[in-house]
């Protein structure tokens, strides 16, 4: 179920432009932020979820974004940049969340890793039962390569390519050179090519 | 770059990888042949093609959030938290300020205590000297002279001893005028 977009009455129209929407939720518009969200909740979801793998975990982060976004949005000079912005405190909150479930999972080896089993099961006695194991066979595809890049690598390939971030705004995000994140995207790219097992998958999806 | 032939030079794997990135970083010549070259630029597609390919079945394959965001409810709830928090920190800085005020309060007590205690050491000790003299007010050089030196001697004898001021006085004055004679 996609999040319904609501306006307020009196309310900007959502063919406003995101920087135009920041300007004025960042003098106290609580409308516009709404509009913000609209706008950006699926990409900050989904971004999360690929580096987690939770579905609910994924949408308490969602919330936490942005009501941090919330706060902090006083603070940002550039309207422009609130994308990438976004996606800052994004990955942020993903390395902190990641950080303390390996802290956890020292202490809770035998029974962590299982959050999302239930989900899994219960996805599986759905009736769309191939797509489920494709699903299942493509995060499994992604989880390899993921294993195989450096963390950099891998945030760097996920921005680009799953999130489809530019390189502009990728250096932003991580508060690198865009040379950097390229040296980054090259690495993870040439892994990405000797993995013929998603390649494949990727080719027979394609064709 | 690799050249497989001198008359066409090919983009190379990793000439490849790097137009992928951002062909703009290849050299103008490398630039020319890509758009010239319907064999590299294919290989190039080919590599995009499967990118964006992962990127929609991420898209596909991720569920969609169940719930909204809200932002106003949980900015109502920060105050509550901070208000929680402020409440706590005063909390813990009451029991440091009367632990702190008790402990400062005991050790002021202990000090007064002690420093009467020491007063009255002193008095007592004070009193027992002043004791041994009203019991025994001869020097211990009187005592020898009358060669005892634990008698109860009376009131007279002390006087005679050792005369009041008035007595000497009066002794001196009678001196002074010399023997009545009768």
């Amino acid at each position: 179920m996609t999040p319904s977009t609501h306006n307020a009455p009196g309310s900007q129209t959502s063919d406003t432009q995101p920087a135009e929407l920041v300007k004025q939720a960042r003098d106290g518009n609580r409308f516009a932020f709404d509009q913000l969200i609209d706008r950006y909740q699926g990409d900050i979801h989904r971004m999360i979820y690929y580096r987690i793998r939770a579905r609910m975990d994924a949408e308490d982060l969602t919330q936490d974004v942005f009501i941090r976004a919330y706060r902090s949005i006083s603070r940002l000079r550039e309207p422009e940049r609130f994308r990438s912005w976004l996606y800052t405190i994004a990955v942020n909150r993903v390395n902190d969340y990641l950080r303390k479930k390996r802290v956890r999972s020292i202490f809770k080896s035998s029974d962590e890793g299982t959050d999302i089993q239930p989900e899994a099961d219960q996805l599986r006695e759905q009736p769309e039962a191939l797509e489920q194991v494709l699903k299942e066979d493509f995060w499994r595809q992604v989880g390899r390569i993921a294993k195989k890049l450096s963390k950099m690598e891998r945030e760097v390939f996920m921005l680009r390519f799953l999130d489809n971030l530019n390189i502009n705004e990728i250096a932003q995000v991580l508060k690198k050179s865009e040379s950097t994140v390229k040296t980054h995207l090259y690495r993870a790219l040439a892994k990405f090519k000797k993995e013929k097992g998603l390649r494949q998958f990727l080719q027979e999806d394609l064709t | 770059m690799s050249i497989h032939n001198h008359n066409e030079p090919h983009l190379g794997e990793n000439d490849i990888l790097q137009a992928v990135i951002d062909d703009t970083d290849l050299s103008m010549l490398l630039q020319q042949h890509l758009l010239q070259c319907s064999r590299c630029r294919s290989q190039k597609e080919r590599l995009e093609n499967e990118l964006a390919r992962l990127g929609q079945l991420a898209e596909h394959y991720a569920p969609e959030p169940q719930r909204r965001v809200t932002v106003a409810e949980q900015k109502d709830r920060t105050p509550f938290f901070n208000r929680g928090f402020a409440f706590s920190a005063a909390a813990v800085a009451a029991v440091i300020i009367v632990v702190w005020a008790t402990f400062l309060i005991r050790s002021q007590q202990q000090g007064s205590i002690g420093n009467l205690a020491q007063n009255m050491v002193e008095a007592e000790r004070l009193m027992m000297e002043i004791d041994v003299l009203v019991e025994n007010a001869l020097p211990q050089v009187y005592l020898d002279i009358i060669g005892e030196t634990n008698l109860n001697l009376d009131q007279d004898f002390l006087d005679f001893l050792i005369p009041t001021t008035d007595e000497a006085n009066r002794i001196s004055a009678l001196a002074k005028k010399g023997p009545k004679l009768c």
